[in-house]
Parts: structure tokens; C-alpha cells; sequence
């Protein structure tokens, strides 16, 4: 199975050329190096186990913010200068001061898995947002198929493998971040037609309306899909 | 009509049964997304919802909950209409 990410993931930074976005990938052993005093203390309060997951999502946002600034913008930045907060559920980056300018330039999404994080972003000046999903590829039961796929898509799966049913969670999950929604809108309602899943600018369907999106996914390390769309 | 006890043991079981998850961890003031591994797990959790409690039309409503109590109270309205 081959995707049309441009990137393979396997080291840290990646660049991409659609609308000048940028992903960071980060896997394993997480550290707190990368947090702000602020977002260090909102890490204590978390769950043991989230905790990993919030460092590793907040390193990855952060390799590609700096990597974005670095490469588009020609500003180096440290990650004590970028905070990443939350409004209704959407990630933010605000920088302090005396970067304070670039607040707001840019958009962000993260997703993690297992022991993995990845974070993607896009310059408001390029697209209008962007999301991104990992997860682990797995064996769906026919319900949760029936679910979360159209007939299509569905027929789509069971003809060229199973693993596609991992791509298309991804893609719809990605998309709705994307949307600003995540899922509490219900990704039966996303439709991407086959054809379109190794087309880098297409359509896809929101409730039977066309939305141009820009696609990439790839299969990592065997086991996971990454998965991120850009609304122009 | 059954009790809240009754619910929250029959929710609690799917719960820990959709997660595969021990019941015991499946507390009630514990956030369901801490209980779930990924959103794939909390997707399928809808799922059993709506095949136990027919509460598909609700979809937004669930996935807007956050604790275990929170969906316990949930299935109860919509079920049983205890409060």
C-alpha cells in the first residue's frame, strides 16, 4: 500500500508543498524540555499516562513550528518562546514576547497514538486550516465498518484490503479536525470517493457538499497511517 | 423502569467490554477519553451505544460527554428517563 505523502516519516521534521505546511513526527521517549513553565504545570495535572502523550504532541507542534520559521521565515525561535493552548478543543499557538507578531500566523493540528505524536502546520496566509490523524492500523468488525463507511467506500475496502478501512478513518478524522468540528461530527457523513484517495488536490463530500481539500497519507514503521488534509 | 444502579452497572460492563478493559477501572467520575486509547476506541464505544440504546440521532450529544457518570446519566434520560 502506497500513499501520497511526499515525506516518509522516519526522523523528525518534515516539509511539505502544499501550502508551504510543515509536519514534525516524534516518537518514544518523551521529554518536558520542550514545554513552557505554563504548559508544565498543566502537564502535572494530567493523568500519568496522558502526560506522555501531551509532551510528545507539544514537541511535535513545536520542531515544526520552529522548523517552519526557520525555513519560511528566516527567524530562529526556541521553543520556551511558543505556547500551544486550546480553544474548543482547536490547538493555538501563541508566541510570547518578542515574538509576539507571529501570534495567530499559523495553523495547527496534532494527533498521537501508542508512542507517537505528530503535529502539522500551515500558515493562515496559505490555507485556511489543516488536520492531521495517526493511528494504528487495525482489523475493524463489520459494524464499525458499516459505521463509519459509505457503500462505496466499504465495497472499496473489502476488494483492495482492510487496511484501506484505516486510511479512510484517518482521512475523515483528519478532514473534520480540519473542519473545525473533530468528530462531533459523525465521519459517516465525510464521503471520499476511492478514486480520490491518490489525488492530491480533490474533493471531498460533507453531507453531499463538495469541499476542496489537499491530501496527504502515508504508512509508517508497517504498523500506522498518518493522515493530513488542508482546507484552501 | 430501571435504577440508576442498574444503568450505571450495565454501561459500566460496556464500557470496560468495548475497551477491553477490567470493570473495576471504569469508575464513575473517570474521563471516558483517559479510559479509551484512541478515538477509534471511543468511535466503536458509540457504536455499542447505539446498537444497546438506539441513541444514534444523539451522536453529538455523546461524544460531547466527558466522564463515565456523564454517559451513565445520559443513557438514563434517554432510555428510562431516570434523572
Amino acid at each position: 500500500m502506497q500513499g501520497i505523502m511526499t515525506f516518509i516519516p522516519m526522523g523528525k521534521v518534515y516539509p511539505s508543498e502544499i501550502a508551504r505546511s510543515m509536519y514534525g513526527y516524534v516518537k518514544g521517549v518523551p521529554s518536558d524540555s520542550w514545554l513552557t513553565p505554563s504548559e508544565r504545570t498543566y502537564q502535572r495535572k494530567l493523568p500519568y499516562i496522558k502526560r506522555f502523550d501531551f509532551c510528545r504532541g507539544r514537541e511535535a507542534a513545536k520542531r515544526a513550528i520552529m522548523a517552519y520559521m526557520e525555513t519560511y521565515e528566516h527567524i530562529r525561535i526556541s521553543p520556551e518562546y511558543i505556547a500551544i493552548y486550546s480553544e474548543s478543543g482547536v490547538p493555538r499557538v501563541r508566541f510570547d514576547a518578542p515574538y509576539t507578531f507571529l501570534s495567530d500566523a499559523l495553523c495547527l493540528s496534532i494527533s498521537h497514538t501508542e508512542d507517537r505524536a505528530i503535529a502539522g502546520i500551515v500558515p493562515r496566509s496559505c490555507a485556511r486550516s489543516v488536520g492531521v490523524d495517526i493511528e494504528h492500523i487495525r482489523l475493524f468488525s463489520k459494524e464499525t465498518l458499516r459505521a463509519f463507511l459509505n457503500q462505496s467506500e466499504y465495497d472499496f475496502c473489502r476488494d483492495t484490503g482492510l487496511e484501506y478501512a484505516t486510511v479512510y478513518w484517518s482521512l475523515k478524522e483528519a478532514f473534520l479536525k480540519a473542519w473545525g468540528t473533530g468528530l462531533r461530527v459523525h465521519p459517516i457523513h465525510v464521503e471520499i470517493p476511492p478514486m480520490n484517495l491518490y489525488v492530491r488536490q480533490t474533493n471531498f463530500f460533507l453531507s453531499g457538499e463538495e469541499v476542496p481539500v489537499n491530501v496527504s497519507w502515508t504508512k509508517d514503521d508497517n504498523r500506522y497511517i498518518i493522515a493530513s488534509i488542508t482546507l484552501v | 423502569m430501571r435504577s440508576y444502579q442498574d444503568i450505571s452497572n450495565e454501561v459500566r460492563g460496556l464500557i470496560a467490554q468495548t475497551l477491553k478493559i477490567p470493570i473495576e477501572q471504569v469508575m464513575e467520575e473517570c474521563p471516558i477519553g483517559d479510559l479509551s486509547e484512541d478515538s477509534i476506541q471511543l468511535f466503536e464505544l458509540l457504536i455499542t451505544f447505539e446498537r444497546e440504546y438506539g441513541v444514534q440521532a444523539h451522536y453529538e450529544d455523546v461524544v460531547n460527554l466527558n466522564t463515565v457518570g456523564d454517559i451513565i446519566v445520559y443513557i438514563g434520560r434517554v432510555v428510562d428517563g431516570v434523572r
